[in-house]
Formats: C-alpha cells, sequence, structure tokens
C-alpha cells in the first residue's frame, strides 16, 4: 500500500495501518530529528510525537502524494518548537558526546578517523541557523526535492535554493577550517 | 575569452549537484566548469561537503516507535483507539471544497486549492504551544529573509 493509501485507511480509523505507517518511517523520521536536535532520547520523543500529530490528523490530509513534505512538515515543526524550548535556536548546544558514545557503543571497533570526520560533520551541521540545516538535512539524508522541502517548510522554491546553497558554503568553510587546524 | 569563461556559475552548482536544474542549464554549467577553473575548484568543494554528509550514519531509534504513538493516542482520545479526532481538519476540508464550488470550481480543485486545505490543517499540527503568535511571525519572516 502507498503511503496515501495508509494515510487513508488510518483516516477510515484503521490501527493495523497507523502501525504500518510507523513501521515504514520511524527510522527516517529518527535520523531526521537526531540531525536536528543532536540527541537520541530527544530524537526518539519528537518521532513519536510526529506520528501521535501526523494520526490525529489524518482526516485533514489530502492524498495528492504529498506524504513526505506532509511528515516532514510535521516532524519539522516539532523539531524547531524544540529548539526554541531550549533556546538555541541557531546555536543549538549539540550535546555529540550523547550521540557520539552511542555511536561507539554499537559500533566499539569504529575506526577513530571516521568517527571524528562524522562528529564533525554534526557539530559542522550543529551550527548552521535552523532553516538552513533544516533544509540540508531534508534534501542531504531525506532525498527531498527543492519542491518538497518548499511545502515541508512553507517557503518559496528559491528560498530553498538559497538556503542549501548557503548552508553548504557555510559547512565547507567550517569543514576546511577543521581540516586546516589538523 | 569565450562566453562560458566570463560568466561564473556559483550560484547553480548547488542546484546542479542536487539535480534540481533543466538538461540546459545542467549542459552550460558543464561547459562553463569545464574551461573555468575557478568555479570547477567551487564544484569539487562542494561535492566533498556532500560526500562528507553522507558520511555520517545515524543509529536506529532507541526502541520500536508504535507502542508508545498507540498508547499516546489512546490517551489523547476517547477510550479505545479512536482517529476520529480528525474530524475538525475535515470540516475545514470541507468548508474548501465548498468555497471552490462558491467560486465556481467545477468538478475537483486545483492543486493550489489542495494544498491550501492541507495548509489550512497543518495550522493545527504546530501543536498548542508552538502556534506562533504575531510577533513570531515576524521572527520568522524576518529569518527567512536575512539572517539565515
Amino acid at each position: 500500500m502507498t503511503d496515501d493509501e495508509l494515510m487513508e485507511a488510518i483516516a477510515r480509523g484503521d490501527e493495523e495501518s497507523a502501525r504500518l505507517l510507523v513501521e515504514r518511517w520511524e527510522s527516517t523520521v529518527f535520523a531526521f530529528h537526531l540531525r536536528m536536535v543532536g540527541s537520541r532520547e530527544d530524537a526518539q520523543d519528537l518521532g513519536q510525537e510526529t506520528f501521535v500529530r501526523l494520526f490525529k490528523h489524518a482526516a485533514g490530509y489530502r492524498p495528492a502524494g504529498r506524504f513526505r513534505s506532509w511528515l516532514f512538515r510535521i516532524a519539522g515543526n516539532l523539531a524547531r518548537s524544540h529548539l526554541r524550548r531550549r533556546r538555541v535556536l541557531s546555536w543549538v548546544s549539540f550535546s555529540p558526546g550523547r550521540h557520539d558514545s552511542a555511536a561507539a557503543e554499537e559500533d566499539p571497533g569504529a575506526d577513530v578517523e571516521r568517527a571524528e570526520a562524522a562528529a564533525a560533520v554534526r557539530r559542522a551541521l550543529s551550527r548552521l541557523p535552523e532553516r538552513q540545516r533544516r533544509a540540508i538535512v531534508l534534501r542531504n539524508y531525506q532525498g527531498l526535492s527543492y519542491r518538497e522541502i518548499s511545502s515541508a517548510m512553507g517557503a518559496s522554491v528559491p528560498a530553498v535554493e538559497s538556503l542549501i546553497r548557503r548552508g553548504m558554503a557555510a559547512l565547507g568553510r567550517e569543514l576546511s577550517a577543521r581540516e586546516a587546524e589538523r | 575569452m569565450s562566453r562560458e569563461r566570463e560568466e561564473h556559475v556559483g550560484d547553480k552548482l548547488q542546484a546542479f549537484l542536487d539535480g534540481e536544474l533543466s538538461s540546459s542549464e545542467s549542459d552550460s554549467v558543464r561547459a562553463h566548469c569545464a574551461v573555468c577553473s575557478e568555479c570547477a575548484r567551487s564544484l569539487a568543494d562542494l561535492e566533498a561537503v556532500r560526500v562528507a554528509l553522507e558520511g555520517d550514519d545515524v543509529p536506529s531509534p532507541l526502541r520500536s516507535m508504535w507502542p508508545a504513538v498507540r498508547e499516546e493516542l489512546e490517551r489523547r482520545s476517547s477510550p479505545g483507539f479512536d482517529l476520529s479526532f480528525g474530524l475538525a481538519a475535515s470540516a475545514a476540508a470541507v468548508a474548501g471544497v465548498a468555497l471552490g464550488l462558491l467560486l465556481g470550481a467545477s468538478g475537483d480543485l486545483p492543486d493550489r486549492m489542495l494544498e491550501s486545505s492541507n495548509t489550512y490543517a497543518e495550522g493545527s499540527l504546530l501543536g498548542d504551544e508552538s502556534v506562533p503568535t504575531l510577533d513570531e511571525v515576524y521572527v520568522y519572516s524576518f529569518e527567512e529573509d536575512g539572517d539565515d
């Protein structure tokens, strides 16, 4: 079943469709929130809340093949609210320790160099303004097109293109500076 | 000096990498980068950032989300699994259809109307505490226009 078909079934009250949709998307939503807020526990909570809100408003969803945009609009709004509550909208205290230590526990033999590079990417991402980070995460990790991101963020396509271009340029500068320090 | 060398394409490189340009625009970027070392270097730099981003794997969720989602849905609705709480959004959608008919739309609503119907419901998706106030709306506009 497509996402649209599942959403229609959910709007009719079908619990099994809701379970299927969660299982289909939970890893993607978790990864999105983890990259946005940096904490696994928070990403888990935000992911669960995303699905609760998605289902609560299932009857208002218009099946037009835009499920991903709809899902990430909810997920993005929750991430933004979470960051605002932490009063760190643009310079989130990323708590890389929690993220990194969790990864290390799962893969104790991980190559140190690779782990350091990944941590540097996360730190660089965390320093971006929230909207640039969200646009880049949606594009590079979730694979959304500029048009889908535009719908998910409530911004025009040129605005999305600009957010991504400036964000990627800033990431490049940040990562280059790290390389120069080594 | 050729035309490709004269007009740098730095502003288009990211969209080029993301596959967002038309084929003619992509051809133009490729042709330019073939003769312009500055833009070719910028393209390589952007590609390197993208590769760096791809190297960052994230772990799986801590646990399956479904049990907690189901429990929360039950807690927030009437006894039993009840997904009928989207009625308010349905009413908004019905109102949108009625408005479309009043405005003379016959048959299916155009995409724009469907989008606005979804957008209307999204207002409530922002959640209780996160519905932006008027001041916050201005802040968001400012952020979009300038800060980031």
